[in-house]
């Protein structure tokens, strides 16, 4: 009985699988680099563009306030930027915080199987200026943390995700507009609107009007 | 009709079809079929052997391997499906290294996960698929021959174990996983929808099933190996093969079952973290690494146990005498047993478990060079007094393999040590380690025994000798080359498991790209033997040169000299 041409076949099979496991491997969705693959039918309302400078004394150590509370809308792609500004190893690590309680000072953080790390020591170089682009996007509102799982004491921060359009977000969370520097404008949290207006005189207006989308990032707070 | 009614009478309905499907299932099992009947004339205790003994020529591609249920079918799957994991995760492997070409990231900068992956999927299905699968599909071949095994009664069983090995084999591809072969917690319990890391739970379950396919083999081939021997098979003139194959899956039984169990607890942390994270002062992932060391370590003696005991069945088919000593052969391959199962501690020196564990770990692990040195010296004595060695293929195989085993037993020794564990721990110097022991003997000697089973695979082609040398060549110094740069620079420093490296290992990374670059052009002469042999006409017959000496009908087996290669031609001679 000559089969012989099962040789061919199976040349054909053998590269056709290598083939295919490769591309099927490379294809794996990743979160470095800004490529930010959304689940499927996810509708984002938009990007905000969010820098901060990682320093082991603490997020935005010679940039203003030192470990800024940060304001984002629900349902916002978050395009995070890490500069480095020292020779030490960090990472970008978020969670939820759910021992939040208002007006207390942060000192812990959830580091347990559910916490999500954006930026790897491995993205950065330790050669300060480097930076390292990460995206994520807020699907529930609510507090959340972020640190550096290198220097956790130091460099450990909020972030406040307000509520949904519909206004259902819980009594704790405080809608702001997003803005960098906004550590410097806890006193004005009772009165949002009053604190937008502020950051329209700031120096920040022009990262807010760049674009369209990030005039829309900071409406609709929410109480 | 209310709800309540509708589910009563679905309920009915489904019962009385379960029971048809049972009762259906059940005329399945006991109904005599043709091949019964065929067994039953031919005097053969069950069907399954009258299928090994008469229907073996299937050959290698053969749709009836994957019908059929007898052992030798059952063997030719576990090896095809080998070979094609292997090429696959070779791939993987080959991809790894030339994405190293430049200190930083160059093939996947930006996405530097997907070198997680590949070295995750390289190492899982290597060790899974090529080596624990091709290990299983040569016991499975050889096996029955060897042992003159009477009854095969338990193919359907052995059926099921391979399919549920496969699929896992196929989840664990599916899953993308970059969680390193060894699964650490909190790492494996990634599940962000981002990350390439979103389908881990995929992996521990393929990794279970697969632990669960081989479980069921491991047994099945157990109990041919005690029970079903032929009776002039006494256990004491059993094949060594057959030594090596038994202890191999005592190890797996006594083993596996640790990290089986993990895999359980892991996958429960997805819902509800308790074991291994999540309770602060009562779970560790320290617990996860320990219960999977206790297997991690048994499965690298896994992967090299059964060709230990090919090697003693290749030599004398080359050499034309006897092993030197059979019995030194057992105790060796006895010795590595009990040994291994005390020495999982050393992957762990640098965990922080104490200066106590690490003094035991490691002076255990030093007790593994004697059996280790019984094996090799055996070797090395059959070899030294033999009259004349026939230096084909297969042959050639086996002296590389000596000779990379020696090199990377030694580093292994070395790393076992507190001291120098401290300074090459996470460094190449243990992917150096492994790669001389898994290329060298591992790989080779899986080559060097479907090279010895060439014309059975074939149906009856003899191999082309050039294309088999070009192979050997290019592997034996491929492996060497890759493994040598990662020895050296590990040595000095260069860690492992990242997508990037410093620049000044750019020299020792260049060596081992081109290892692997060289040893990747080696297989294209394997793949390229095979299909021009299955192209050309049959010119030998189906027998293979493994089984010659056993086909025959001496009154027992090992009772005579083997003849210098009855069948030079089934091992590519002149």
């Amino acid at each position: 009985m000559n089969k012989g041409k099962l040789g061919a076949v199976y040349g054909i099979v053998i590269v056709l699988l290598i083939g295919m496991s490769l591309t099927f491997v490379l294809s794996a969705p990743t979160s470095s680099g800004g490529g930010l693959l959304d689940p499927a039918g996810l509708k984002t309302k938009g990007t905000i563009d969010q820098t901060i400078y990682a320093d082991a004394g603490g997020w935005n150590y010679s940039h203003g306030a030192i470990n800024p509370t940060l304001y984002f809308p629900l349902d916002y792609k978050i395009c995070f930027t890490v500069i480095e500004e020292d020779n030490l190893p960090h990472t970008l690590t978020l969670n939820k915080d759910s021992k939040y309680a208002p007006g207390t000072a942060l000192t812990t953080y959830e580091n347990g199987a559910t916490a999500l790390t954006l930026i790897t020591t491995g993205q950065l170089t330790q050669i300060p200026g480097h930076s390292a682009k990460a995206s994520y996007i807020f699907f529930q509102p609510g507090n959340y943390t972020y640190w550096c799982t290198v220097h956790p004491t130091t460099m450990l921060a909020r972030i406040q995700v307000n509520g949904t359009a519909s206004g259902s977000a819980a009594t704790s969370i405080v809608s702001q507009p997003i803005n960098q520097n906004s550590g410097n404008h806890h006193s004005s949290q009772s009165n949002p609107l009053i604190s937008a207006l502020n950051h329209f005189d700031s120096s920040s207006l022009s990262i807010l009007i760049k674009t369209d989308q990030n005039i829309l990032a900071r409406d609709l707070p929410v109480f | 009709m209310s709800v309540t009614t509708t589910l009563i009478e679905i309920s009915v309905i489904m019962s009385i079809m379960f029971a048809i499907l049972f009762f259906m299932y059940y005329k399945y099992l006991t109904g005599k079929t043709e091949a019964d009947v065929l067994a039953d004339e031919n005097n053969y205790y069950d069907y399954g052997s009258y299928l090994r003994e008469n229907k073996r020529k299937g050959g290698f591609l053969s749709t009836n391997n994957f019908i059929l249920n007898d052992s030798k079918s059952i063997g030719m799957r576990y090896i095809m499906t080998a070979l094609t994991f292997f090429f696959i995760a070779g791939s993987f492997g080959l991809l790894m290294r030339v994405s190293l070409i430049q200190p930083n990231p160059t093939l996947f900068s930006g996405r530097e996960v997907l070198y997680d992956v590949l070295t995750t999927e390289h190492a899982t299905l290597m060790i899974y698929m090529w080596a624990l699968g091709g290990a299983m599909g040569i016991a499975y071949y050889l096996l029955p021959s060897f042992l003159k095994v009477k009854a095969d009664k338990y193919g359907s069983i052995s059926s099921t174990a391979y399919w549920i090995y496969l699929l896992g084999g196929v989840f664990i591809l599916l899953s993308r996983t970059s969680t390193r072969w060894y699964f650490y917690p909190p790492l494996a319990l990634q599940l962000n929808p981002y990350g390439a890391g979103a389908y881990n739970w995929l992996a521990v379950i393929g990794l279970e099933m697969i632990f669960i396919g081989i479980t069921i083999a491991a047994i099945v081939v157990v109990r041919m190996i005690i029970l079903d021997r032929g009776e002039n098979v006494p256990l004491t003139k059993m094949p060594l093969f057959a030594w090596s194959v038994l202890f191999t899956l005592l190890m797996f039984l006594a083993s596996a079952p640790f990290l089986m169990s993990a895999l359980v607890m892991l996958f429960y942390d997805f819902f509800n973290p308790i074991f291994f994270t999540g309770v602060a002062g009562a779970s560790s992932p320290l617990s996860f690494t320990e219960l999977f060391w206790i297997w991690g370590h048994p499965i690298v003696y896994i992967a090299i146990l059964p060709e230990f005991g090919l090697i003693y069945e290749i030599i004398p088919k080359f050499t034309g005498k006897k092993i030197f000593s059979y019995t030194s052969g057992v105790i060796g391959l006895a010795l590595l047993m009990p040994l291994s199962e005390l020495v999982w501690g050393h992957h762990l020196l640098n965990s922080g478990f104490g200066l106590q564990w690490g003094l035991f770990f490691s002076t255990a692990s030093f007790l593994v060079v004697i059996p280790s040195a019984i094996t090799i010296f055996n070797y090395i004595a059959s070899l030294w007094s033999a009259d004349k060695i026939r230096l084909s293929t297969p042959m050639l195989f086996v002296v590389n393999g000596i000779f990379d085993f020696i090199i990377g037993g030694i580093t292994g020794v070395m790393q076992a040590m507190l001291v120098v564990n401290i300074q090459v721990h996470g460094t190449y110097w243990v992917t150096g380690h492994f790669h001389f022991i898994f290329m060298g003997i591992t790989t080779g000697i899986i080559f060097a025994s479907v090279y010895m089973l060439w014309p059975t695979i074939t149906r009856g082609r003899k191999y082309d000798q050039h294309l088999a040398t070009w192979h050997f060549t290019l592997t034996a110094i491929g492996s060497f080359v890759m493994s040598m740069g990662w020895t050296v620079g590990g040595f000095l420093g260069m860690p492992r498991f990242v997508s990037g490296y410093f620049a000044r290992f750019q020299v020792y990374q260049d060596i081992a790209i081109a290892g692997g670059v060289i040893i990747g052009i080696g297989q294209l002469f394997f793949l390229a033997n095979l299909i021009k042999s299955l192209l050309d006409e049959p010119s030998t017959t189906t027998n293979n040169a493994f089984e010659d000496e056993y086909t025959g009908d001496e009154n027992e087996v090992g009772s005579n000299e083997p003849e210098p290669l009855k069948n030079p031609t089934a091992v590519g001679g002149e």
